[in-house]
């Protein structure tokens, strides 16, 4: 399959489409960039995983060794906090995204208006919409996509990744190679 | 005076001779009401704009575009994205609303011609002055809806037509206004969604009341029969009918023939989508199959011995399914005719002889009489003929499976086929058979496959589906003395809420969250009403003693109760009840009044719809004509694909102020209800979510601390935490919850809580009431 086709083909995005984040380094200087960090963690990191681990035991860590405030939706709340992860806010994705548009929106922690936001583990198509609404509604944002689904409405997207290539990527990208070896 | 009319049943003149001639005069009357009319009968498109703005006002659209485009038009394509305006000058949010109204007046559409044509073909069967009767001595209020929108009070069959007119002009207004170069502002479109959710509730509860009236189905009946669902129901050696549809004539033909012809008993009727639901209405001798996903897995399993469709969520494929099972299909209605040459007018043996020999595989009879009798007699000779389930080679044919995944990729909801279609080619079939549940019969999966592998056809191979569920059959309205025993405790508060599960089957992981929903609200004494497919899917499921929550809980609209209404147009007795507790309750007017009454709803009256799996136009416009009586709804996620959500902002205070009728002062009463239209990522999080939007002003503090209780437990549940917006919700410490006030009393003064008062909440002016 091609990398940066949507992972649900028939789910085409817009006139534009995400650049795709082929290697761990693209990811890292976007975290380096970011001013105001939001990541949002989705049920289906509980589900996405091998080997034993799922993906939001990696998202968990990365979302501790960089301090970016974190969002549960759906029902990740307590398998966040099972992992020392204390949520900013448990909130339903829609209604996040719906504060988001919003560019005085203080930040789910009151500290100040995001400005970019990673977006993981929604199923792909609530993703994608959502992905679609915050490109319309609210472009002084850059979203990000961490699922292992290319995602063409964010600003950027990792590609369709086997679970193996999505794991390292992160695992790079937020420096928990160490940890993970 | 009702006006005049005229029946000549047959006359011979020298003009020749004339049969089944009828002259009406006059429009449909008041009869003995005096309630005087309100401001707004019949309301035109615009008639209801400022209260739609100041709805819309609180639930702002966020709009989810899934196109950027605008194609609707020769100037086009014209790219919208990044704030760009097309060639007529439309923004891209005025398209996503432009988009909505569409789907909204398919909609609304859909379900006025089906009450048309249900009208005129009980008009046929009974007579014009066939009366009204949804519910005997015990529904006066017969159709809250119409008296409410029309301010008319239909008596006859013949009274609907009067009805269905307003409602047919009314589209046709909604529509021009989406052509080029008319509305262009999203909030005015935003209204007309409203105006024609409005107007499709008025047709669905046409068409319920005049078939509840005229085919003598339950008529507000808690006692509704249990009726068998499931393929395990069906008794195979005996000839099957399946009816596919919603639109019950033709099956209600098929159960009347049997009856008439002393075959009952020796055919087996069966009948998937909402259609099986009003024919059990009409014989509980009939079986549901299952809802509007099973249609794949039932005709390839070659059990019917002929297939009968009439309209609405019927695949656009179920010709050639059936053709590769060796299975007949009679299309019946004239929105369906599936390109199959119209033999109505031909004789019945002649139609009987061609199905049974199967000298053609399909034919168009647009006579619901004449159906109900080609259809029995063709399946009885078709039966010992029928070709027996081929018995698939699971391993054999699954082994072939590459691993590609390009079925998970093309699966609603991406389900890992490859794994499990791997094992099953290893002859290990269990996980692949256990997938059926969660299915949602698309067929995708087999469009894609390079292969060739009939994922779903392997699926079902691997299934037994062998279980027998029970489920109330509809009810049809509610009667009024049960809208006098719960209307106090609901606008108190003191029931928690009304939670409607409607809708229909593309779940994000199966039926059985519905049932799980239905059976978590009916044991929290909510009142928990069913309808169409979600009626269906919450019969599939037992608890520990094997009961189905329609064995386990009261079919009476009472707190704990699991009411069936019916099928989709029976989602109207829901809305119906709602206004039915303004009216009797509280004694507001209804006739022409919607304004009031609305607001009286929003505020008091604690109702949510869930549409778990809604994926069709018509449940768009179903769901508007709830927005537009202020009841929120919630939709899974693939609801998310409906292109914008209605929601509100709670951190904005100044957006829940509302006016005290006791002191005329602008009051804060928090986000009550918080959203009107929102997609919920997972079950969890919509039981949270339901518990939260069926809080109103107007709770009594006993009312509101039952309500936060079952809040704060569903939150806590599903976020694994107390709900950090507590404080937006209790007014005073008497709305808190008794066990946990030591608990929450630090929550709330944390966030600067104070008391505040609890107002005679209102969104209008002193004069808008009547």
């Amino acid at each position: 399959m091609s990398r940066t086709e949507p992972w649900q083909p028939a789910m085409q995005g817009g006139t534009v489409t995400a650049p795709a984040i082929e290697k761990p380094a693209a990811l890292a200087a976007l975290l380096r960039r970011a001013r105001r960090p939001l990541l949002v963690i989705g049920h289906r990191t509980l589900v996405i995983g091998g080997d034993g681990e799922r993906a939001i035991d990696l998202l968990a860590r990365a979302a501790q060794k960089a301090q970016i405030p974190v969002a549960a939706t759906g029902d990740t709340g307590p398998a966040l906090m099972a992992r020392g992860i204390e949520p900013a806010v448990c909130i339903s994705a829609m209604n996040l995204a719906n504060r988001l548009v919003d560019p005085t929106f203080a930040g789910v922690d009151g500290k100040g208006p995001h400005d970019i936001v990673f977006v993981a583990g929604l199923a792909y198509a609530l993703e994608w919409t959502l992905l679609s609404g915050l490109r319309h509604g609210a472009p002084h944002l850059v979203t990000v996509s961490l699922s292992p689904a290319y995602e063409p409405h964010a600003s950027f997207s990792l590609p369709n990744l086997a679970w193996p290539a999505w794991r390292s990527l992160i695992a790079g990208a937020f420096g928990l190679e160490e940890a993970t070896a | 005076m009702k006006g005049i009319d005229i029946h000549i049943g047959e006359i011979a003149s020298p003009l020749g001779r004339v049969r089944e001639l009828r002259v009406g005069i006059g429009r449909v009357g008041s009869g003995t009401w005096d309630e005087p009319v309100g401001p707004t009968p019949c309301p035109s498109p615009t008639a209801l704009r400022d209260w739609d703005r100041r709805l819309l006002a609180r639930y702002r659209p966020f709009y989810l575009p899934l196109c950027d485009l605008c194609c609707l038009c020769t100037y086009g394509k014209c790219d919208l994205s990044g704030g760009k305006r097309g060639a007529c000058g439309i923004t891209l949010a005025a398209q996503q609303s432009r988009v909505v109204l569409l789907a909204a007046c398919i909609g609304a559409a859909t379900h006025a011609s089906h009450a048309r044509e249900l009208v005129g073909h009980l008009i046929g069967r009974c007579g014009r002055q066939f009366p009204l009767d949804p519910g005997g001595l015990a529904v006066d209020l017969r159709m809250p809806i119409v008296e409410l929108v029309c301010g008319l009070r239909p008596e006859t069959l013949a009274d609907l037509e009067a009805v269905l007119e307003y409602c047919e002009g009314e589209i046709v207004h909604l529509l021009a206004a989406t052509h080029t170069g008319q509305e262009a502002d999203p909030i005015d479109f935003e209204s007309k969604v409203l105006h024609a959710g409005m107007i499709d509730h008025v047709a669905l509860e046409v068409a319920d009341v005049a078939q509840v009236s005229a085919l003598d189905f339950p008529k507000a009946d808690p006692e509704a029969p249990l009726v068998d669902l499931g393929m395990g129901a069906i008794d195979r050696e005996k000839p099957v009918v399946l009816v596919v549809g919603h639109n019950v004539p033709p099956a209600v033909a098929i159960l009347d023939y049997l009856a008439a012809s002393g075959l009952e008993g020796t055919v087996e009727v069966t009948g998937i989508c909402c259609t099986a639901i009003d024919m059990t209405r009409r014989s509980p001798s009939a079986k549901i199959v299952g809802p509007i996903s099973w249609q794949l897995r039932y005709i390839r399993s070659g059990i019917p011995d002929l297939v009968v469709v009439d309209e609405q969520c019927v695949r656009a494929d179920i010709f050639d399914e059936a053709a590769s099972a060796g299975i007949p299909v009679i299309a019946t209605s004239a929105k369906n005719c599936m390109g199959l040459p119209d033999r109505t007018n031909e004789p019945a043996d002649v139609l009987v002889e061609a199905l049974a020999t199967g000298a053609v595989n399909g034919m168009l009879v647009l006579d619901p009489e004449k159906v109900g009798e080609v259809a029995v007699r063709a399946a009885v000779l078709r039966r010992p003929i029928r070709q027996a389930g081929i018995d698939l080679d699971i391993a054999a044919l699954a082994s072939a499976c590459s691993g590609c995944g390009r079925c998970v990729r093309a699966c609603p909801t991406e389900a890992d086929l490859p794994d499990a279609v791997r094992a099953a080619g290893r002859g290990e079939t269990e996980a692949l058979g256990a997938m059926l549940a969660s299915c949602v019969g698309c067929g995708r999966c087999e469009e894609v496959c390079p292969q060739g592998i009939e994922v779903h056809r392997l699926m079902a191979a691997a299934c037994d589906e062998c279980e027998v569920f029970a489920v109330r059959t509809g009810r049809g309205a509610i009667q009024d003395v049960e809208i006098r025993e719960v209307g106090g405790p609901i606008v108190l508060g003191e029931i928690p809420g009304i939670v409607a599960f409607v809708g229909c089957a593309n779940y994000p992981d199966g039926g059985r969250e519905v049932a799980e929903m239905v059976t978590e609200f009916a044991k929290r004494r909510f009142v928990v009403c069913t309808s169409g497919c979600s009626a269906m899917a919450a019969a599939m499921h037992r608890d520990e003693e094997g009961l189905t929550p329609y064995e386990r809980f009261s079919g009476r609209f009472e707190a704990g109760g699991v009411v069936n209404v019916g099928s989709c147009v029976a989602n109207a007795h829901i809305a119906g009840a709602a206004i039915k507790i303004a009216s009797i309750f509280a004694k507001r007017r209804l006739r022409g009044n919607y304004v009031e009454v609305a607001d009286y709803v929003y505020n008091r009256v604690g109702a949510v719809g869930v549409a778990w799996g809604a994926m069709s136009q018509k449940a768009a416009a179903i769901a508007a004509g709830f927005w537009r009586l202020g009841i929120p709804v919630v939709v899974g996620p693939h609801g998310a694909k409906y292109r914008r959500m209605l929601l509100g902002r709670q951190d904005c205070d100044e957006d829940w102020m509302v006016r005290d009728r006791r002191t005329d002062e602008e009051v804060y009463v928090g986000p009550v209800p918080e959203h009107l239209f929102i997609a919920a990522e997972t079950k969890e999080e919509a039981m949270a979510l339901i518990a939260k939007l069926a809080m109103r002003p107007n709770d009594t503090s006993r009312g509101r601390s039952i309500k936060l209780s079952h809040y704060i437990d569903l939150y806590r549940r599903c976020y694994g935490r107390m709900p950090d917006d507590l404080h937006r919700f209790v007014r005073t410490k008497a709305d808190l919850p008794v066990m946990q006030k030591d608990e929450l009393l630090p929550l709330l003064e944390r966030n600067g809580w104070t008391e505040r008062p609890i107002p005679d909440p209102t969104l209008l002016p002193e004069e808008a009431f009547q």
